[in-house]
């Protein structure tokens, strides 16, 4: 608590002495190891006397602060010169610099006249000095206590905001920010180093906030190297401008806090350009941003391993619906390009990347029921049967069946279970109409009909694509939802050519596959 | 940790803190004020390179494992040949000690954490001159 005996309340209240004193005391003084400070009377006269002297004092002052504390007792400061009297013994030493000749009210004049009156006075000041203290204490703890709560609210929300690690470059870029907010930097930034290795999404990113006082690319630099070079764990970093490349670049002072994964530097936080009052890097700064980075760690292995099982799970469904394809030559990659299909209407009609991936799963599993329908009435060449043409007809309630135990798939099932809905409620299984039919379903099922119609089936040739395509604007507001007949029709073709060139390839050579 | 042999001349400071993050930010401005450093994570470490290199001073957290800054600063205390060594003490904010408890220790100073590093050199200067004065 140092520096609080010059707080406004103690000076207050040694003015106020020092001018009541006047006839006694010329000053008070006051020294907490480093600084002395001298208090004056306001009284000229007095004041007069102490002025040519003042320095002198001090200086005095200084030389026997040891000497007063352990006199406990009025000292010469020097010969002819006026005494002092140490009031505390602790802590900051307090005393009185006193009047050295008689004044026409008749006072006492000598120190041992003076002891008991100025030791009364310095034990009042000394308990005022004390509530000044505690009173400094509690606005201290109390900015402290408030200081605290946004950490732990940083933390907390932080925490919680692990949860949704499906973007974690956002998540980086939002904790990013809140580093800088909390702690009064200039900028911050979270920098994670190239890795191909790294399923996480986080590699090679680079997030900032606040004014950066370099661009870019020279910081992505620099950070790079600063974080490559590392092989410690304990490694950290208080950069000094003139000492360090980095520092030198942002011109403050940086701090960097390694981000691990299994014990390797695999990115920082990296912060600096403290503002207001105290530029200065405290080590709650350190604390908070060592405790950020430790939260990073988890959230870029929490991501790198959601990666990877929504990788195996998309993987599972795919070998599904390829070993569903490989029933039937006709429909080999049928799959495939239906989800290609969806996902290009979809992107074609202003869904976002997450809605066009859920397209993407759905087309690839769209006919996953067929597992359920004999083979003999899917590849019949021919007419079939009504019998048959039901039992065909019960391929998306199977297939949807068949899904629904995986959670979170809802809008997936929906593609699966709708994709033979008609827009005029003339399809199957549930019969729904318009837009009571879930997008998705509406979606595939312009993809599922072109693709159908654009290959070799058991019962017919492929159409050639100008036809298709005029088929699907005629049919828009009957069997398709009208809203997506046109665009669905300006698609460029040329990647779906490419697939089914390459399928048709496959299938001419089933045992390359096999062999692969 | 590299702790060097403490070369004649500059004044060695002894740093303990179980975060690693307080060292390295306490010994990078130590340092940088001149003074050669030495590192503990624990208050036996400290105690053993007190013992070892007998530095000038001292800077220790006072929740550490193995043994406290407290504990730490009383063996200090209690052997004549590490008794003269100042402590300075990182606690945490409103962690109160009586001056009794104090009095068994090397404890010359209580710092509340979180701490401004120029602050805290200013104190370590102001403490190892006054060492020397007296």
């Amino acid at each position: 608590m140092q520096g609080s005996l010059h707080k406004p309340l103690i000076d207050q209240a040694t003015q106020t002495f020092v001018n009541r004193c006047a006839e006694l005391v010329l000053a008070v003084w006051s020294y907490d190891g480093r600084s002395l400070l001298l208090q004056e009377t306001d009284d000229t006269q007095t004041r007069e006397h102490l002025a040519p002297h003042a320095d002198q004092l001090a200086q005095a002052i200084r030389i026997k602060i040891d000497e007063l504390v352990k006199a406990g007792r009025p000292i010469e400061l020097a010969p002819g010169q006026p005494a002092a009297w140490v009031a505390d013994e602790q802590g900051p030493t307090l005393g009185f610099i006193m009047t050295p000749v008689p004044n026409e009210r008749g006072a006492p004049q000598t120190a041992e006249q003076l002891a008991p009156v100025i030791k009364a006075l310095a034990w009042n000041l000394n308990d005022l000095r004390k509530s000044d203290n505690s009173l400094f204490a509690v606005e201290d703890l109390a900015e402290q206590l408030g200081k605290s709560y946004e950490n732990i609210t940083l933390l907390y929300s932080i925490g919680r905001s692990m949860r949704s690690i499906a973007e974690p470059v956002r998540l980086a870029q939002d904790i990013c920010e809140q580093i800088r907010l909390t702690q009064g930097f200039g900028w911050s930034a979270v920098r994670f180093i190239a890795n191909d290795m790294d399923a996480s999404g986080l590699s090679d990113t680079c997030v900032t906030s606040g004014e950066m006082p370099c661009d870019d690319v020279l910081f992505n630099k620099a950070t790079h190297q600063l974080i490559t070079e590392q092989h410690d764990k304990h490694w950290r970093k208080l950069l000094q401008v003139g000492q360090d490349e980095l520092a030198d670049l942002m011109r403050c002072e940086v701090i960097v806090e390694p981000i691990l994964h299994d014990e390797h530097v695999i990115g920082a936080v990296i912060a600096g350009g403290k503002t207001g009052p105290d530029s200065e890097a405290t080590s709650g700064d350190t604390q908070l941003l060592d405790a950020i980075a430790g939260f990073l760690g988890a959230l870029h292995e929490n991501a790198a391993r959601f990666t990877e099982q929504k990788n195996m799970f998309i993987g599972s469904l795919e070998a599904v619906s390829t070993a569903l394809d490989a029933k039937d030559r006709y429909t080999h990659g049928h799959s495939e390009r239906v989800a290609w299909l969806g996902t290009q209407l979809a992107e074609a009609v202003g869904l976002d990347a997450e809605e066009v991936e859920r397209i993407r799963i759905s087309g690839l599993v769209h006919d996953v029921g067929k597992i359920g329908v004999p083979e003999a009435v899917l590849c019949k060449a021919g007419r079939l049967t009504d019998d048959e043409f039901d039992q065909i007809k019960k391929h998306p309630r199977i297939g949807y069946n068949i899904l629904k135990g995986i959670p979170n798939i809802d809008d997936v099932l929906d593609g699966v279970l709708y994709h033979h809905e008609r827009w005029d409620g003339r399809g199957y299984p549930t019969r729904l109409a318009g837009e009571a039919i879930p997008l998705y379903g509406r979606i595939l099922a312009v993809a599922d009909t072109f693709d159908a119609m654009s290959s070799t089936r058991s019962y017919r040739q492929a159409m050639p694509r100008e036809k298709v395509l005029k088929e699907i604007a005629n049919c828009a507001g009957s069997q398709f939802d009208p809203s997506l007949t046109d665009p669905f029709i300006n698609l460029d073709f040329s990647a779906y050519d490419a697939m089914v060139a390459r399928h048709q390839g496959d299938s001419e050579q089933p045992a390359k596959d096999l062999a692969a | 940790m590299d702790n060097p042999n403490p070369t004649s001349g500059a004044d060695t400071v002894l740093i303990a803190d179980d975060e690693p993050h307080i060292r390295h930010l306490v010994g990078t401005k130590l340092k940088m004020a001149g003074y050669t450093v030495l590192v503990a994570s624990n208050g036996q470490d400290c105690l053993d390179l007190a013992r070892e290199h007998h530095p000038e001073l001292i800077v220790t957290d006072y929740q550490m494992p193995v043994l406290s800054g407290f504990e730490m600063s009383q063996a200090l205390a209690a052997d004549h040949d590490t008794a003269s060594i100042p402590v300075i003490l990182l606690t945490a904010r409103g962690h109160k000690l009586s001056d009794d408890d104090l009095a068994t220790t090397s404890i010359r100073m209580v710092i509340d954490k979180p701490f401004g590093p120029t602050d805290l050199i200013n104190r370590v200067k102001g403490m190892l001159e006054q060492n020397k004065a007296a």
